[in-house]
């Protein structure tokens, strides 16, 4: 069993006077990728964004209860978002480079952390690149426009970009959702190979794919954590009826 | 809120762009006599047509440039296609009804409807162009960065943005120079509303190309060159224009 990275303690989230989670509570394992679904507007992406404080930037979002990253209470005073976000990476639904060249999307993130060594820099890159199986693709046009790859391979620039602050987790928000299945199954495969090295937490949409790539699925359903558990059990023998009703597809 | 504050920024760029072109048109008039107040009128809608035109041509192109990652030739030719049919259209009727309503105020209809056609396509790019930044500026504060850090990362937009702007009415300023100094030497006296439609196609499917071959923020200062360079022809060819009227120049 591995130990936990992140326990999340009765946390609600509010936005304005509607409830976006209500009470949530899950412990999630180190080196682990857990899946989170569940139905459009159930909570998917506001209890991902909590993870690293993303909706800090909601205006009128309100969280009540504990995110323990290690331990640490994210949201005790004097935490620094910032820092907090260089620890807990994300990746976006669709794909965002910035408007620079490859190169200067990945060095992004250690510049901005205070990294100015152009040696170290180019190291940084080299290692992203390849952790997400892109280098191979780009390094002979690390100086040209990021818009000039493809929606798959600028996906996984982003991967590369927020794997390059060296976070502990990466947090991955229907990473493949506008991509198309062999752009996807690139994604998958990649998420397997950065278990290793990191925990991941992945929302998505498919069921499928989270019966391929996570070891434990949440079932979300109106802003309610419904069941968290192994993917297989999840899938196979669920506890709660309204999960066996998600996963067999007869709502949602 | 993001695309009223962003379309705030603009019409201050407009509204500089607007005294420009009210100054040249004025420095045109109409071809004998003293200008109307008609003429007068037409001149300014003609002048916020122009702009408005332009830069929605100059915000398809950047915008069309700036969010298409892969086959970008095709996207960018499928999301003008949207706006040139109507485009073309839209000035043979106005070019006749401008011709049924004298020279000046007709120019002055052309100008605006070009403008007022454009605007729907403007309006969707500039949304998507302050959607997507907003996006970025996001992905950049989940690295870790600060606002005014994340600011950096989207400033190649910016840049970008206004750069198509730039380059669109820079065609635009062109396509005028030619027509004014055609006026000027006498070499049309008819059909120039035809003419102008012509130009103003002319000069939108000019700044494509252009900026078709300008993939990023690097087309900034080359824009603002052309810019320059274009207003310059214009009112070289304005004056041209008003010594012809004066009868200084034969």
């Amino acid at each position: 069993m591995s130990a936990a990275k992140i326990n999340v303690e009765n946390l609600s989230l509010w936005y304005g006077a509607a409830q976006g989670l209500k009470d949530v509570s899950v412990e999630i394992e180190e080196h682990t990728i857990t899946a989170i679904i569940g139905p459009s507007g159930c909570g998917k992406s506001s209890f991902l964004r909590t993870l690293n404080r993303m909706n800090d930037h909601v205006p009128g979002a309100r969280v009540t209860g504990r995110v323990l990253l290690d331990g640490e209470d994210i949201y005790a005073r004097g935490q620094d978002p910032a820092r907090l976000r260089k620890r807990v990476g994300m990746v976006f639904q669709r794909p965002n480079p910035f408007p620079m060249t490859i190169y200067q999307n990945i060095a992004y993130g250690p510049r901005v952390h205070g990294e100015r060594s152009e040696a170290r820099l180019r190291e940084i890159v080299e290692q992203s690149l390849r952790r997400a199986a892109l280098w191979d693709e780009v390094r002979d046009k690390l100086q040209k426009s990021a818009f000039e790859l493809s929606g798959g391979q600028q996906q996984r620039l982003c991967i590369a970009r927020a794997l390059a602050i060296e976070p502990e987790v990466l947090l991955m928000d229907e990473p493949a959702s506008a991509l198309d299945p062999v752009a996807t199954a690139k994604i998958e495969e990649l998420t397997d190979a950065l278990k290793e090295n990191y925990t991941l937490i992945v929302v998505t949409h498919n069921m499928q794919q989270a019966g391929r790539i996570s070891d434990h699925t949440a079932f979300f359903l109106s802003g309610e954590l419904i069941e968290f558990g192994p993917t297989r059990d999840i899938f196979t023998r669920p506890r709660d009826p309204r999960t066996e009703d998600y996963v067999t597809g007869r709502f949602g | 809120m993001a695309f009223r504050r962003g379309l705030g920024r603009y019409r201050l760029t407009q509204a500089a762009l607007l005294l420009l072109w009210f100054g040249v048109l004025r420095g045109i008039g109409p071809p004998k006599g003293p200008p109307d107040v008609g003429s007068l009128l037409a001149s300014i809608v003609g002048a916020v047509g122009a702009v408005a035109a332009s830069a929605a041509f100059g915000v398809a192109a950047g915008g069309a440039l700036a969010f298409t990652p892969g086959g970008w030739r095709w996207r960018m030719a499928l999301s003008m296609s949207a706006a040139l049919p109507s485009v073309v259209v839209g000035a043979t009727l106005l070019t006749w009804l401008g011709d049924r309503l004298g020279a000046v105020p007709g120019i002055g209809l052309v100008t605006a409807g070009l403008g007022l056609l454009c605007l729907p396509q403007t309006v969707l790019l500039a949304e998507e162009s302050f959607g997507r930044r907003r996006e970025t500026g996001e992905a950049a504060q989940a690295l870790g960065a600060r606002p005014a850090e994340a600011a950096v990362a989207v400033y190649g937009f910016v840049r970008r943005e206004v750069a198509g702007i730039l380059l669109g009415v820079a065609g635009r300023a062109l396509g005028e120079a030619a027509l004014v100094a055609l006026l000027a030497q006498g070499l049309l006296e008819r059909g120039r509303l035809a003419l102008q439609a012509g130009t103003t196609l002319a000069s939108a499917l000019w700044y494509l190309e252009i900026t078709g071959r300008v993939r990023d923020a690097r087309a900034f200062w080359p824009a603002v060159l052309l810019l320059l360079l274009s207003l310059v022809a214009a009112g070289g060819a304005a004056v041209l224009a008003g010594e012809r009227r004066e009868g200084r120049l034969r």
